[in-house]
Protein backbone atom coordinates (compact mmCIF):
# COMPACT_ATOMS: atom_id res chain seq x y z
CA UNK A 1 0.00 0.00 0.00
CA UNK A 2 1.35 3.42 -0.89
CA UNK A 3 1.07 5.81 2.24
CA UNK A 4 -0.96 8.22 2.53
CA UNK A 5 1.41 11.49 2.53
CA UNK A 6 1.83 10.05 -1.10
CA UNK A 7 -1.25 9.68 -1.87
CA UNK A 8 -1.88 13.20 -0.62
CA UNK A 9 0.71 14.50 -2.82
CA UNK A 10 -0.25 12.75 -5.67
CA UNK A 11 -3.36 14.38 -5.32
CA UNK A 12 -3.01 17.63 -4.88
CA UNK A 13 0.36 17.71 -6.53
CA UNK A 14 -0.46 17.08 -10.10
CA UNK A 15 -2.57 19.44 -11.24
CA UNK A 16 0.06 22.20 -9.57
CA UNK A 17 3.05 20.25 -11.43
CA UNK A 18 1.17 19.97 -14.72
CA UNK A 19 0.77 23.65 -13.99
CA UNK A 20 4.46 24.05 -13.61
CA UNK A 21 5.25 22.01 -16.27
CA UNK A 22 3.12 24.98 -19.28
CA UNK A 23 4.88 27.33 -17.22
CA UNK A 24 8.25 26.35 -18.17
CA UNK A 25 7.48 24.43 -21.49
CA UNK A 26 6.42 27.37 -22.72
CA UNK A 27 8.83 29.75 -21.25
CA UNK A 28 10.67 31.10 -24.48
CA UNK A 29 8.08 29.74 -26.89
CA UNK A 30 8.25 30.63 -30.24
CA UNK A 31 5.36 29.14 -31.25
CA UNK A 32 3.04 31.18 -32.31
CA UNK A 33 -0.17 29.84 -30.99
CA UNK A 34 0.93 28.71 -27.45
CA UNK A 35 2.74 31.79 -26.52
CA UNK A 36 4.63 31.60 -22.93
CA UNK A 37 2.20 31.47 -20.62
CA UNK A 38 3.78 34.20 -18.05
CA UNK A 39 3.13 36.76 -21.45
CA UNK A 40 -0.67 35.06 -21.23
CA UNK A 41 -0.97 36.29 -17.50
CA UNK A 42 0.69 39.22 -17.97
CA UNK A 43 -1.77 40.19 -20.88
CA UNK A 44 -4.73 38.94 -18.57
CA UNK A 45 -3.72 41.24 -15.77
CA UNK A 46 -3.57 43.69 -18.60
CA UNK A 47 -7.07 42.97 -20.31
CA UNK A 48 -9.21 42.21 -17.12
CA UNK A 49 -8.07 45.42 -15.45
CA UNK A 50 -8.76 47.68 -18.50
CA UNK A 51 -12.23 48.39 -20.48
CA UNK A 52 -12.93 44.77 -20.72
CA UNK A 53 -13.82 44.43 -17.32
CA UNK A 54 -16.72 46.49 -17.17
CA UNK A 55 -17.78 46.20 -20.94
CA UNK A 56 -17.91 42.02 -20.92
CA UNK A 57 -16.71 40.24 -17.89
CA UNK A 58 -19.40 42.26 -15.79
CA UNK A 59 -22.05 41.82 -18.04
CA UNK A 60 -21.36 38.23 -18.86
CA UNK A 61 -21.73 37.63 -15.11
CA UNK A 62 -24.67 39.08 -14.38
CA UNK A 63 -26.63 37.73 -17.14
CA UNK A 64 -25.30 34.32 -16.14
CA UNK A 65 -26.70 35.03 -12.69
CA UNK A 66 -30.37 36.45 -13.70
CA UNK A 67 -30.82 33.70 -16.15
CA UNK A 68 -29.72 30.98 -13.66
CA UNK A 69 -32.11 32.54 -10.82
CA UNK A 70 -34.87 32.76 -13.23
CA UNK A 71 -33.99 28.48 -14.22
CA UNK A 72 -34.03 27.78 -10.52
CA UNK A 73 -37.23 29.62 -9.49
CA UNK A 74 -39.22 28.05 -12.74
CA UNK A 75 -37.60 24.58 -12.56
CA UNK A 76 -37.98 23.69 -8.52
CA UNK A 77 -41.64 24.50 -7.81
CA UNK A 78 -43.01 23.11 -11.40
CA UNK A 79 -40.38 19.94 -10.65
CA UNK A 80 -42.11 19.14 -7.66
CA UNK A 81 -45.27 19.71 -9.44
CA UNK A 82 -44.09 17.10 -11.94
CA UNK A 83 -42.61 14.65 -9.61
CA UNK A 84 -46.00 15.12 -7.49
CA UNK A 85 -48.35 14.15 -9.95
CA UNK A 86 -47.90 11.64 -12.54
CA UNK A 87 -50.93 12.68 -14.82
CA UNK A 88 -48.82 16.30 -15.07
CA UNK A 89 -45.54 14.53 -16.08
CA UNK A 90 -47.53 12.73 -18.45
CA UNK A 91 -48.91 15.49 -20.42
CA UNK A 92 -45.68 17.34 -20.28
CA UNK A 93 -43.35 14.38 -21.25
CA UNK A 94 -42.67 14.82 -25.09
CA UNK A 95 -42.42 18.59 -24.72
CA UNK A 96 -39.78 17.97 -22.37
CA UNK A 97 -37.71 14.93 -23.92
CA UNK A 98 -37.78 17.02 -26.64
CA UNK A 99 -36.81 20.21 -25.41
CA UNK A 100 -33.97 18.26 -23.31
CA UNK A 101 -32.30 16.67 -25.96
CA UNK A 102 -32.11 19.91 -28.50
CA UNK A 103 -28.46 20.55 -28.21
CA UNK A 104 -28.80 24.29 -26.64
CA UNK A 105 -26.58 25.59 -29.63
CA UNK A 106 -29.33 25.03 -32.22
CA UNK A 107 -31.53 27.33 -30.46
CA UNK A 108 -29.13 30.35 -30.26
CA UNK A 109 -30.34 32.16 -33.56
CA UNK A 110 -33.94 32.40 -31.54
CA UNK A 111 -33.15 34.69 -29.13
CA UNK A 112 -30.73 36.22 -31.47
CA UNK A 113 -33.52 37.01 -33.75
CA UNK A 114 -36.25 37.84 -31.15
CA UNK A 115 -34.59 40.34 -28.65
CA UNK A 116 -31.38 41.00 -30.63
CA UNK A 117 -28.12 40.50 -28.94
CA UNK A 118 -27.96 41.69 -25.62
CA UNK A 119 -29.32 41.33 -21.88
CA UNK A 120 -32.93 39.40 -23.01
CA UNK A 121 -30.98 37.09 -25.59
CA UNK A 122 -28.42 36.01 -23.33
CA UNK A 123 -30.59 35.68 -20.19
CA UNK A 124 -33.24 33.86 -21.92
CA UNK A 125 -30.62 31.23 -23.60
CA UNK A 126 -28.68 30.79 -20.13
CA UNK A 127 -32.64 30.20 -18.98
CA UNK A 128 -33.34 27.61 -20.99
CA UNK A 129 -30.52 25.68 -21.23
CA UNK A 130 -30.40 25.64 -17.46
CA UNK A 131 -33.82 24.54 -16.59
CA UNK A 132 -34.52 21.20 -18.25
CA UNK A 133 -31.61 18.96 -15.90
CA UNK A 134 -32.66 21.14 -12.51
CA UNK A 135 -36.61 20.57 -13.59
CA UNK A 136 -35.87 16.73 -14.03
CA UNK A 137 -33.59 15.84 -10.92
CA UNK A 138 -36.47 17.93 -8.76
CA UNK A 139 -39.06 15.62 -10.81
CA UNK A 140 -37.00 12.40 -10.20
CA UNK A 141 -35.90 13.43 -6.33
CA UNK A 142 -39.74 14.68 -5.48
CA UNK A 143 -40.89 11.25 -7.16
CA UNK A 144 -37.83 9.50 -5.45
CA UNK A 145 -39.39 10.48 -1.96
CA UNK A 146 -40.02 7.31 0.20
CA UNK A 147 -43.92 7.18 0.65
CA UNK A 148 -43.66 5.89 4.03
CA UNK A 149 -42.22 8.81 5.27
CA UNK A 150 -45.08 10.79 3.28
CA UNK A 151 -47.80 8.84 4.83
CA UNK A 152 -46.15 8.77 8.48
CA UNK A 153 -45.98 12.71 8.31
CA UNK A 154 -49.61 12.93 7.26
CA UNK A 155 -50.89 10.09 9.48
CA UNK A 156 -49.35 12.78 12.57
CA UNK A 157 -51.45 15.49 10.97
CA UNK A 158 -49.32 17.39 9.00
CA UNK A 159 -50.63 18.80 6.12
CA UNK A 160 -50.00 18.88 2.58
CA UNK A 161 -47.95 21.96 2.56
CA UNK A 162 -46.03 20.83 5.92
CA UNK A 163 -45.32 17.86 4.58
CA UNK A 164 -44.13 19.13 1.09
CA UNK A 165 -41.56 21.44 3.28
CA UNK A 166 -40.48 19.46 6.20
CA UNK A 167 -40.32 15.56 4.40
CA UNK A 168 -40.47 15.80 0.37
CA UNK A 169 -38.19 18.77 -0.21
CA UNK A 170 -35.33 17.91 2.13
CA UNK A 171 -35.84 14.92 0.99
CA UNK A 172 -35.14 15.37 -2.50
CA UNK A 173 -32.68 17.84 -2.04
CA UNK A 174 -29.58 16.06 -2.96
CA UNK A 175 -30.73 15.24 -6.09
CA UNK A 176 -31.71 18.92 -6.86
CA UNK A 177 -28.40 19.68 -5.97
CA UNK A 178 -27.13 17.36 -8.43
CA UNK A 179 -29.40 18.57 -10.95
CA UNK A 180 -28.14 22.27 -10.52
CA UNK A 181 -24.20 21.25 -11.07
CA UNK A 182 -25.16 19.64 -14.46
CA UNK A 183 -27.23 22.82 -15.00
CA UNK A 184 -24.30 25.18 -14.09
CA UNK A 185 -22.15 23.87 -16.81
CA UNK A 186 -24.66 23.81 -19.52
CA UNK A 187 -25.42 27.69 -18.67
CA UNK A 188 -21.79 28.68 -18.02
CA UNK A 189 -21.33 27.03 -22.12
CA UNK A 190 -24.50 28.69 -22.79
CA UNK A 191 -23.14 31.81 -22.12
CA UNK A 192 -19.80 31.93 -23.91
CA UNK A 193 -21.71 30.93 -26.72
CA UNK A 194 -24.25 33.46 -26.92
CA UNK A 195 -21.47 35.72 -26.43
CA UNK A 196 -19.59 34.15 -29.44
CA UNK A 197 -22.52 34.50 -31.79
CA UNK A 198 -23.73 37.88 -30.99
CA UNK A 199 -20.14 39.07 -30.73
CA UNK A 200 -22.33 41.95 -28.88
CA UNK A 201 -20.94 42.31 -25.48
CA UNK A 202 -19.54 39.97 -22.75
CA UNK A 203 -16.74 37.27 -22.24
CA UNK A 204 -17.82 34.89 -25.21
CA UNK A 205 -17.61 37.89 -27.46
CA UNK A 206 -14.13 39.44 -26.11
CA UNK A 207 -12.78 36.15 -26.98
CA UNK A 208 -14.57 35.57 -30.95
CA UNK A 209 -13.41 38.90 -31.50
CA UNK A 210 -9.35 38.52 -30.18
CA UNK A 211 -9.66 35.34 -32.48
CA UNK A 212 -10.78 37.19 -35.04
CA UNK A 213 -8.46 39.80 -35.24
CA UNK A 214 -5.82 37.29 -34.32
CA UNK A 215 -4.73 38.58 -31.06
CA UNK A 216 -3.25 35.57 -29.69
CA UNK A 217 -2.34 36.76 -26.46
CA UNK A 218 -5.60 38.53 -26.15
CA UNK A 219 -7.76 35.14 -26.71
CA UNK A 220 -5.74 33.31 -24.24
CA UNK A 221 -6.28 35.75 -21.58
CA UNK A 222 -10.32 35.27 -22.72
CA UNK A 223 -9.81 31.60 -22.19
CA UNK A 224 -8.06 31.33 -18.63
CA UNK A 225 -10.84 33.68 -17.90
CA UNK A 226 -13.61 31.37 -18.76
CA UNK A 227 -11.64 29.21 -17.28
CA UNK A 228 -11.19 30.79 -14.11
CA UNK A 229 -15.03 32.07 -14.17
CA UNK A 230 -16.15 28.29 -14.46
CA UNK A 231 -14.00 27.11 -11.65
CA UNK A 232 -15.17 30.08 -9.08
CA UNK A 233 -18.95 29.17 -10.22
CA UNK A 234 -18.55 25.89 -9.29
CA UNK A 235 -16.32 25.96 -6.12
CA UNK A 236 -19.23 28.94 -5.17
CA UNK A 237 -21.52 26.10 -5.92
CA UNK A 238 -19.83 23.36 -3.88
CA UNK A 239 -19.46 25.26 -1.07
CA UNK A 240 -23.00 26.15 -0.95
CA UNK A 241 -23.75 23.00 -1.16
CA UNK A 242 -21.47 21.27 1.85
CA UNK A 243 -23.09 24.15 3.81
CA UNK A 244 -27.14 22.99 2.94
CA UNK A 245 -26.31 19.44 2.87
CA UNK A 246 -24.39 19.13 5.81
CA UNK A 247 -27.38 17.58 7.57
CA UNK A 248 -27.60 15.03 5.01
CA UNK A 249 -23.50 13.92 4.20
CA UNK A 250 -23.85 14.10 8.40
CA UNK A 251 -26.28 11.76 8.45
CA UNK A 252 -24.53 9.49 5.65
CA UNK A 253 -21.63 9.32 7.90
CA UNK A 254 -23.28 8.19 10.88
CA UNK A 255 -25.40 5.87 9.33
CA UNK A 256 -22.25 4.46 7.91
CA UNK A 257 -20.41 3.82 11.27
CA UNK A 258 -23.76 3.05 12.75
CA UNK A 259 -23.84 -0.08 11.12
CA UNK B 1 -48.11 18.02 -26.79
CA UNK B 2 -50.63 19.23 -29.24
CA UNK B 3 -52.08 21.56 -26.65
CA UNK B 4 -48.37 23.27 -27.04
CA UNK B 5 -48.53 22.87 -30.52
CA UNK B 6 -51.98 24.61 -30.95
CA UNK B 7 -50.25 27.00 -28.27
CA UNK B 8 -47.71 27.71 -31.35
CA UNK B 9 -50.03 28.01 -33.84
CA UNK B 10 -52.50 30.51 -32.35
CA UNK B 11 -49.66 32.53 -31.08
CA UNK B 12 -48.26 33.36 -34.42
CA UNK B 13 -51.48 33.33 -36.31
CA UNK B 14 -53.39 35.73 -34.06
CA UNK B 15 -49.93 38.01 -34.49
CA UNK B 16 -49.12 37.91 -30.49
CA UNK B 17 -46.05 37.65 -31.73
CA UNK B 18 -44.58 38.80 -34.74
CA UNK B 19 -44.84 35.88 -37.79
CA UNK B 20 -41.55 37.39 -38.55
CA UNK B 21 -39.71 36.47 -35.25
CA UNK B 22 -42.17 32.97 -34.75
CA UNK B 23 -43.16 31.32 -37.87
CA UNK B 24 -46.45 29.10 -37.25
CA UNK B 25 -46.37 25.94 -37.04
CA UNK B 26 -47.57 24.65 -40.48
CA UNK B 27 -45.17 27.86 -41.97
CA UNK B 28 -42.10 25.45 -40.08
CA UNK B 29 -43.43 22.24 -41.35
CA UNK B 30 -43.97 23.43 -44.76
CA UNK B 31 -40.12 24.76 -44.56
CA UNK B 32 -39.12 21.19 -43.46
CA UNK B 33 -41.38 19.56 -45.70
CA UNK B 34 -39.17 21.63 -49.15
CA UNK B 35 -36.13 21.31 -46.97
CA UNK B 36 -35.86 17.44 -46.73
CA UNK B 37 -35.21 17.14 -50.43
CA UNK B 38 -32.00 19.59 -50.41
CA UNK B 39 -28.88 17.70 -50.33
CA UNK B 40 -27.53 19.91 -48.72
CA UNK B 41 -29.58 18.95 -45.52
CA UNK B 42 -27.98 15.60 -45.44
CA UNK B 43 -24.66 16.49 -46.33
CA UNK B 44 -24.41 18.84 -43.46
CA UNK B 45 -26.24 16.33 -41.24
CA UNK B 46 -23.59 14.04 -41.92
CA UNK B 47 -20.83 16.22 -41.30
CA UNK B 48 -21.88 17.00 -38.07
CA UNK B 49 -22.44 13.62 -37.24
CA UNK B 50 -19.40 11.96 -38.47
CA UNK B 51 -17.33 14.51 -36.69
CA UNK B 52 -19.21 13.79 -33.63
CA UNK B 53 -18.66 10.25 -33.53
CA UNK B 54 -15.22 10.28 -34.18
CA UNK B 55 -14.68 12.61 -31.76
CA UNK B 56 -16.85 10.39 -29.36
CA UNK B 57 -15.04 6.40 -30.49
CA UNK B 58 -12.17 8.38 -29.62
CA UNK B 59 -13.10 9.42 -25.91
CA UNK B 60 -14.52 5.76 -25.53
CA UNK B 61 -10.85 4.46 -26.04
CA UNK B 62 -9.33 6.90 -23.91
CA UNK B 63 -11.37 7.37 -21.38
CA UNK B 64 -12.99 3.83 -20.54
CA UNK B 65 -9.55 1.86 -19.52
CA UNK B 66 -7.86 4.97 -18.20
CA UNK B 67 -10.81 5.08 -15.51
CA UNK B 68 -11.10 1.34 -15.39
CA UNK B 69 -7.49 1.66 -14.39
CA UNK B 70 -7.83 3.71 -11.53
CA UNK B 71 -9.80 1.04 -9.56
CA UNK B 72 -6.11 -1.35 -10.10
CA UNK B 73 -3.91 1.98 -9.02
CA UNK B 74 -4.61 4.05 -5.96
CA UNK B 75 -1.84 6.31 -7.20
CA UNK B 76 -3.13 7.27 -10.39
CA UNK B 77 -6.64 7.95 -8.92
CA UNK B 78 -5.56 10.29 -6.70
CA UNK B 79 -3.06 11.82 -9.09
CA UNK B 80 -6.13 11.96 -11.85
CA UNK B 81 -8.80 13.21 -9.27
CA UNK B 82 -8.52 16.98 -8.74
CA UNK B 83 -7.00 17.22 -12.37
CA UNK B 84 -9.79 15.82 -13.85
CA UNK B 85 -12.38 17.51 -11.60
CA UNK B 86 -10.75 20.67 -11.87
CA UNK B 87 -10.37 20.79 -15.80
CA UNK B 88 -13.51 19.97 -16.38
CA UNK B 89 -15.30 22.78 -14.59
CA UNK B 90 -14.00 24.62 -17.09
CA UNK B 91 -16.26 25.20 -20.14
CA UNK B 92 -14.49 23.73 -23.54
CA UNK B 93 -16.56 25.51 -25.79
CA UNK B 94 -13.65 28.33 -24.94
CA UNK B 95 -11.16 26.44 -26.03
CA UNK B 96 -13.04 27.04 -29.91
CA UNK B 97 -10.90 30.43 -30.52
CA UNK B 98 -7.19 28.55 -30.05
CA UNK B 99 -8.58 25.58 -31.73
CA UNK B 100 -9.37 27.55 -34.70
CA UNK B 101 -6.05 29.14 -34.93
CA UNK B 102 -4.30 25.88 -34.68
CA UNK B 103 -6.46 23.72 -37.30
CA UNK B 104 -8.67 26.34 -39.25
CA UNK B 105 -11.96 25.68 -40.02
CA UNK B 106 -11.97 22.02 -40.42
CA UNK B 107 -13.47 18.97 -39.83
CA UNK B 108 -10.95 18.31 -37.67
CA UNK B 109 -11.68 21.17 -35.22
CA UNK B 110 -14.64 20.04 -34.56
CA UNK B 111 -13.70 16.73 -33.68
CA UNK B 112 -11.01 17.78 -31.18
CA UNK B 113 -13.84 19.81 -30.25
CA UNK B 114 -16.12 16.76 -28.86
CA UNK B 115 -13.11 15.24 -27.26
CA UNK B 116 -11.82 18.09 -25.58
CA UNK B 117 -15.86 18.10 -24.13
CA UNK B 118 -16.94 14.50 -23.85
CA UNK B 119 -13.88 12.85 -22.32
CA UNK B 120 -13.82 14.58 -18.95
CA UNK B 121 -17.52 13.39 -17.74
CA UNK B 122 -17.02 10.09 -18.73
CA UNK B 123 -13.56 9.72 -17.12
CA UNK B 124 -15.41 10.94 -14.37
CA UNK B 125 -18.16 8.62 -14.20
CA UNK B 126 -15.85 5.64 -14.72
CA UNK B 127 -13.42 6.76 -12.24
CA UNK B 128 -16.31 7.17 -9.57
CA UNK B 129 -17.64 3.72 -10.32
CA UNK B 130 -14.35 1.92 -10.51
CA UNK B 131 -14.38 3.21 -6.41
CA UNK B 132 -17.74 2.49 -5.74
CA UNK B 133 -17.64 -1.36 -5.52
CA UNK B 134 -18.76 -3.06 -3.01
CA UNK B 135 -16.00 -3.83 -0.75
CA UNK B 136 -18.08 -6.95 0.39
CA UNK B 137 -17.89 -8.67 -2.90
CA UNK B 138 -14.44 -7.66 -3.19
CA UNK B 139 -13.58 -9.67 0.04
CA UNK B 140 -15.76 -12.23 -0.71
CA UNK B 141 -13.81 -12.71 -4.32
CA UNK B 142 -10.43 -12.69 -2.41
CA UNK B 143 -11.98 -15.39 0.51
CA UNK B 144 -12.76 -17.76 -2.95
CA UNK B 145 -9.34 -16.62 -4.37
CA UNK B 146 -9.99 -15.21 -7.20
CA UNK B 147 -6.60 -13.30 -8.57
CA UNK B 148 -6.73 -9.23 -8.96
CA UNK B 149 -7.17 -9.94 -12.50
CA UNK B 150 -10.04 -11.78 -12.24
CA UNK B 151 -12.02 -9.60 -9.34
CA UNK B 152 -11.04 -6.84 -11.71
CA UNK B 153 -13.16 -8.65 -14.76
CA UNK B 154 -15.60 -10.11 -12.22
CA UNK B 155 -16.76 -7.86 -9.88
CA UNK B 156 -14.71 -4.50 -10.59
CA UNK B 157 -16.06 -4.10 -14.30
CA UNK B 158 -19.70 -5.16 -13.93
CA UNK B 159 -19.88 -3.07 -10.67
CA UNK B 160 -18.65 -0.27 -12.54
CA UNK B 161 -20.25 -0.54 -16.17
CA UNK B 162 -23.29 1.38 -15.21
CA UNK B 163 -21.53 4.54 -13.97
CA UNK B 164 -19.86 3.92 -17.23
CA UNK B 165 -23.34 4.31 -19.20
CA UNK B 166 -24.25 7.53 -17.32
CA UNK B 167 -21.41 8.91 -18.39
CA UNK B 168 -21.50 7.90 -22.00
CA UNK B 169 -24.75 9.27 -22.13
CA UNK B 170 -23.75 12.62 -20.64
CA UNK B 171 -20.57 13.19 -22.60
CA UNK B 172 -22.78 11.72 -25.95
CA UNK B 173 -25.34 14.49 -25.46
CA UNK B 174 -22.79 17.82 -24.65
CA UNK B 175 -20.53 16.30 -27.40
CA UNK B 176 -23.58 16.70 -29.75
CA UNK B 177 -24.16 20.37 -28.87
CA UNK B 178 -20.49 21.49 -29.32
CA UNK B 179 -20.05 19.65 -32.40
CA UNK B 180 -23.18 21.90 -33.68
CA UNK B 181 -22.00 24.70 -31.68
CA UNK B 182 -18.96 25.01 -33.36
CA UNK B 183 -20.16 25.14 -37.14
CA UNK B 184 -22.72 27.78 -35.76
CA UNK B 185 -20.38 29.56 -34.07
CA UNK B 186 -17.16 29.42 -36.96
CA UNK B 187 -18.89 28.67 -39.64
CA UNK B 188 -18.15 25.47 -42.50
CA UNK B 189 -19.59 22.71 -42.74
CA UNK B 190 -22.51 21.21 -40.45
CA UNK B 191 -25.73 21.69 -38.90
CA UNK B 192 -25.12 24.53 -37.15
CA UNK B 193 -24.14 26.49 -40.19
CA UNK B 194 -27.17 25.63 -42.07
CA UNK B 195 -29.35 26.92 -39.12
CA UNK B 196 -27.14 30.43 -39.27
CA UNK B 197 -27.29 30.31 -43.38
CA UNK B 198 -30.90 30.04 -43.05
CA UNK B 199 -31.64 33.26 -40.32
CA UNK B 200 -28.98 35.03 -42.22
CA UNK B 201 -31.24 34.48 -45.54
CA UNK B 202 -34.21 35.96 -43.15
CA UNK B 203 -35.66 32.62 -44.27
CA UNK B 204 -36.55 32.18 -40.55
CA UNK B 205 -39.55 29.22 -41.13
CA UNK B 206 -36.50 27.37 -42.51
CA UNK B 207 -34.74 28.29 -39.63
CA UNK B 208 -36.87 26.80 -37.28
CA UNK B 209 -37.40 23.75 -39.08
CA UNK B 210 -33.51 23.08 -39.21
CA UNK B 211 -33.81 23.48 -35.28
CA UNK B 212 -36.51 21.03 -35.05
CA UNK B 213 -34.50 18.58 -37.59
CA UNK B 214 -31.23 19.22 -35.12
CA UNK B 215 -33.75 18.41 -32.16
CA UNK B 216 -34.89 15.49 -33.59
CA UNK B 217 -31.42 14.51 -33.92
CA UNK B 218 -30.46 14.99 -30.75
CA UNK B 219 -33.64 12.94 -29.51
CA UNK B 220 -32.70 10.07 -31.51
CA UNK B 221 -29.79 10.07 -29.92
CA UNK B 222 -30.52 10.26 -26.92
CA UNK B 223 -33.17 7.32 -27.39
CA UNK B 224 -30.75 5.16 -28.92
CA UNK B 225 -28.59 5.26 -25.88
CA UNK B 226 -31.28 4.63 -23.11
CA UNK B 227 -32.92 1.48 -25.58
CA UNK B 228 -28.26 0.12 -25.68
CA UNK B 229 -28.39 1.15 -21.72
CA UNK B 230 -31.47 -0.92 -21.16
CA UNK B 231 -29.90 -3.78 -23.73
CA UNK B 232 -26.55 -3.49 -22.23
CA UNK B 233 -28.25 -3.33 -18.34
CA UNK B 234 -30.38 -5.93 -18.79
CA UNK B 235 -29.31 -7.92 -15.70
CA UNK B 236 -28.85 -4.59 -13.52
CA UNK B 237 -31.90 -3.74 -10.74
CA UNK B 238 -31.71 0.08 -11.88
CA UNK B 239 -33.61 -1.14 -15.26
CA UNK B 240 -35.21 -4.15 -14.39
CA UNK B 241 -38.76 -3.81 -15.20
CA UNK B 242 -40.83 -2.48 -11.73
CA UNK B 243 -38.72 0.20 -11.04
Amino acid sequence: MTSPVVLRTLRFGTPLGLLAFWWFWSNGSESLYFPPLSDVLDRFVEVWTGPAFRNDLVPSVVRFVVGFALALIIAIPLGTAFGLSSRLRRDALPLTEFSRSLPVAAIVPIPLLAFGPGFGMDVSLILFSAIFPILLATTDGVRGVDPQAVETARVYGLNMRQVLREVILPAAMPPIFAGIRVALAIGISAMVIAGMLSSSQGIGAYVILAQQSFDVLGTWAGLVMIGLLGIVINGTFLLIQSRVLAWHTGWRRAAKEGS
Amino acid sequence: MALALTAWQSLSMTGVVSPRDVPSFTATMRALASDVQNAELYTSIGHSVSAWLIGIAIVLVVAVPLGLLTALSRPLYEAMLFTVEGVRTIPSIAALPVLVFIYGISPQLTVVLVIFTAVWPLLIQTMAGAHDVDPISIQTAQVYGLSRFQIFRQVTLPSALPYTMTGIKIAANIGLIVAIAASLIVGGEGLGALIVSAAGAGRVDLMYARIVVTGLLGLGVSTLLVLTERRILRWHSSQRIGR
